[in-house]
């Protein structure tokens, strides 16, 4: 891996560095066509793309100033792109509360030679229903949403989670959303884990074949005397960092959360 | 299985907060009642807040303070129209928390509403309504 130069750039440093083709008869286009870090943006004037990524046809040697190629993958297979926890909350005496919990589990662990990182959705409660995709959520068992093998040349060095999460109330409520310590795997995030960089455990780090580390989500809502709905949508991006190279984005998700407040009787 | 906090480095990622608060509901639609009183469709604009912008507080009865949600929104979308399900007409009214109350009006108002509400959130202008204010929100 070396970032090719801003200036006296060859075809032989932009084809060591996108590793596509042979190191002979080398084509420019074949080497943007197949380039992996697709949102490079050159920097040497005249060759950036509006939108940036590379410029694609015509196509110039300028357009691959300062690449530098994406962490390599053996494998990056994404094994569910949503989740969804549901809870139906009837109340009455006035004040009423709701919530549903539920975690992001990273687990690291070895296929062969390779490494493997995959991050799964856990239904935490009994209390609420979970699904993934289109299957049932029991409850303690680790339900895959991204699966990424690495060479152990290639194991990043550490990773973060970032999460955005938007409510969809209708009203009548007070809605949080809370980003807490994860249980019941050998590590826990510890709070307000939102892009807070992990360092990516080895299979094997301190006796642990498959290290895990939780992440924890929490939902609430309170009411009064009112009937209402509030959806919480979190997007979630898992992204690998290892030195010299820009980050991987390996997949994103949605995990939606519903609670619907149902309230009868009288208002005191 | 300990709660040993995981390994964490000292590298910070620079965070662009993407966290809104989307409200619509009885605070804010207007009901399209007929000369008896049945409410045949619901007038919808969704508010939209940055979670950094919310709006004050209102208290209620219990002392409990909630996010008020009535007050108008950093982005808003445009209004849509949703025509209501014979079978989900009412002529029952929303209490807005003013006392006294009625409870077999309440009753029956909530439980109505809320499937309003739920089906309103499946439809296409609803989305399309949400995406409005969250680009709205973006560029603040």
């Amino acid at each position: 891996m070396a970032q090719i130069p801003t200036s006296n750039i060859s075809l032989q440093a932009i084809q060591a560095e996108v590793g596509y083709s042979s190191s002979s008869n080398i084509s420019l286009q074949a080497q943007s066509q197949n380039a992996a870090n697709t949102g490079h943006t050159s920097t040497r004037g005249g060759y950036t793309s509006p939108g940036g990524g590379l410029t694609g046809s015509p196509y110039g040697m300028g357009e691959f100033a300062g690449y530098i190629n994406v962490i390599q993958t053996v494998s990056n297979v994404s094994n569910a792109t949503s989740g969804e926890f549901v809870d139906n909350v009837f109340y009455s005496g006035g004040f009423g509360a709701g919530g549903i919990s539920w975690q992001l589990v990273q687990e690291s662990s070895a296929s062969g030679s390779n490494y493997v990182s995959k991050f799964y959705l856990e239904r935490t409660n009994s209390a609420y229903f979970g699904s993934v995709g289109s299957t049932n959520m029991s409850v303690g068992i680790l339900y895959p949403l991204q699966t990424t093998t690495f060479t152990q040349a290639n194991w990043p060095d550490s990773y973060y989670i970032d999460i955005n999460t938007s409510v969809s109330a209708t009203g009548g409520g007070q809605e949080t959303f809370y980003e807490v310590a994860g249980s019941g795997e050998d590590f826990t995030s510890t709070a307000n884990w939102d892009s807070a960089v992990k360092t990516l455990l080895a299979p094997g780090y301190q006796g642990n074949s498959t290290p895990s580390t939780a992440f924890g989500a929490t939902a609430l809502t309170t009411g009064e005397c009112a009937s209402y709905t509030a959806i919480w949508t979190s997007t979630i991006n898992f992204y690998y960092k290892k030195s010299g190279y820009p980050d991987l984005l390996a997949g994103t998700k949605t995990v939606y959360t519903e609670i619907n407040m149902v309230y009868s009787g009288i208002c005191p | 299985m300990s709660e040993t906090a995981a390994p964490t480095t000292n590298e910070v990622i620079e965070k662009v907060n993407r966290n809104y608060f989307y409200s619509f509901g009885p605070h804010n639609w207007t009901e399209n009642r007929n000369d008896d009183g049945l409410v045949l469709s619901l007038d919808i604009i969704v508010h939209g807040w940055r979670e950094t912008h919310l709006p004050g507080t209102i208290t209620f009865n219990s002392g409990e303070e909630f996010t008020n949600y009535a007050e108008e929104g950093e982005a808003k979308s445009e209004s849509f129209n949703w025509p209501i399900p014979s079978e989900l007409q009412t002529t029952c009214t929303w209490h807005n928390h003013e006392h006294p109350h009625n409870e077999e009006n309440d009753d029956e108002y909530g439980e109505k509403s809320l499937q309003w509400m739920k089906q309103i959130m499946l439809t296409q202008d609803y989305i399309d309504a949400i995406e409005s204010v969250k680009t709205q929100l973006e560029a603040l």
